[in-house]
């Protein structure tokens, strides 16, 4: 049982951290937050997933190897200033840090002329739901029910088990140790994205940003002992300490690689391109910032940089909308 | 480097250059369903559109009613029309 809240925790977690493309029938953005609510609960003013952040600035200063995939000017090798959100996946503000759930970096690049890049990377290398009807359908079977206050087990069940896919993910964090920092762990981009440089080349990859300072996990008797709120105080340490930074790390596809899924990851052993470095360079004292606001839209990207028919990317757009305009009526919080 | 003075830079980085207005066949705009014309909106096709809301009175629409265009949240600094819409809208309180 503790598998499966993983799995729905971690599924429903990057949605709307941090519109689909014409898929039949399509979602409406505002069924999907309806959902949200109904099965997580609603905390007015917060993210419907990804509650519990904390905003961070650093830079970006992209490599010579960048610039060889991608014209676009993020990867000019000058610093490039970057809003960051670290989170904690989910719809509770007070979610704990020692579990073993969903950390979330969200990053916004802001590039010469008013050009931005956003996205959300995660803790895994699979997102929660293939397709945005897959992320609905997947979410609903975990409404609690109204007398139990719990989930149907009947209808979780019988949902993995149509839906086998969607627990890969929570697979992959109960694999793993709770992440001993917000720095100390890889988050992933899940989607393909087309890298196009100046000749017009085009080269498929996934990225993952990787610390450079490496992993680092907590035992289980570690994570208890830090009890539920350590992470925040950790990471400005770290950061005040000049110890944060993430190599920009892009996968390549090769031929007959799955590129328009996020619960497929590439296969093992791809070549892998470090694009640059980013480096946190300070991290809000409290619950303000200029994060706040941001909805890290993925489809917000630079000229060179293209999405992928990945479904799900493209379905993030319209609910990451739809909550931010709900948490600004209600007064958005962090 | 402090959070705000990153952000500060960033502010004065997009203030030098005005920025773009979002077209329809931006990807985020497909995604949605962004018309620079809400008078365009084919209701039986957009059945969420609701009849008198437009970017001007959206809480994601950062400028004064009065302008032709400002920047939305949703658009990455991007501008859009105070007469456009999108599947994002949401009443400004």
């Amino acid at each position: 049982m503790k598998a499966l809240s993983v799995a729905v925790s971690a599924a429903c977690a990057a949605v709307f951290a941090q519109g689909a493309m014409a898929q039949t029938p399509p979602v409406s953005p505002v069924t999907m937050v309806d959902q949200f609510e109904a099965t997580n609960g609603k905390f007015e003013g917060y993210r419907r997933s990804g509650a519990k952040g904390i905003c961070a600035a650093g830079e970006f200063v992209a490599s010579d190897a960048a610039r060889t995939l991608s014209s676009a000017s993020v990867f000019s090798g000058k610093a490039i200033p970057v809003g960051i959100r670290f989170s904690i996946g989910g719809a509770n503000p007070k979610a704990p840090d020692n579990g073993k759930s969903q950390r979330n970096m969200a990053l916004q690049f802001n590039l010469p002329d008013g050009e931005q890049w956003l996205m959300g990377n995660i803790n895994a290398p699979v997102f929660g739901a293939s397709s945005p009807k897959q992320m609905l359908e997947l979410v609903a079977s975990r409404q609690p029910d109204p007398a139990t206050k719990a989930a149907d087990p009947v209808k979780v069940k019988a949902f993995n088990d149509a839906n086998p896919e969607i627990l890969l993910q929570g697979r992959h964090f109960a694999s793993q140790p709770v992440p001993a920092s917000f720095a100390s762990v890889n988050y992933w981009g899940v989607h393909a994205h087309a890298f196009v440089n100046a000749k017009d080349e085009k080269r498929w990859g996934k990225w993952v940003f990787e610390p450079a300072g490496g992993l680092l996990g907590l035992t289980d008797d570690e994570a208890k002992a830090k009890g539920p709120e350590f992470l925040f105080e950790e990471l400005r340490g770290r950061v005040k300490d000049g110890k944060v930074a993430f190599n920009f790390n892009l996968e390549l596809a090769e031929a007959g690689d799955k590129l328009d899924s996020a619960t497929v990851p590439l296969p093992a052993g791809r070549k892998k391109v470090t694009l640059g470095v980013l480096k946190v360079t300070s991290v809000s004292a409290d619950g303000t910032g200029p994060c706040v606001t941001v909805n890290y839209n993925p489809l917000v990207m630079p000229k060179g940089v293209e999405a992928s028919n990945d479904p799900m990317l493209a379905a993030r757009a319209a609910p990451y909308a739809v909550s931010l305009g709900r948490r600004l009526t209600e007064g958005a919080k962090q | 480097m402090t959070v705000c003075a990153a952000l500060a830079g960033a502010r004065l980085a997009a203030a030098q250059a005005a920025p773009p207005l979002v077209k329809e066949d931006d990807p985020t705009a497909v995604a949605l369903g962004y018309v620079n014309d809400a008078a365009k909106i084919d209701a039986k096709k957009q059945p969420v559109y609701v009849s008198g809301s437009s970017c001007s009175v959206c809480a994601l629409f950062q400028g004064k009613a009065t302008e032709a265009n400002a920047a939305c949240l949703v658009f990455g600094g991007k501008l859009v029309a105070a007469k456009g819409w999108c599947t994002g809208w949401s009443k400004k309180a």
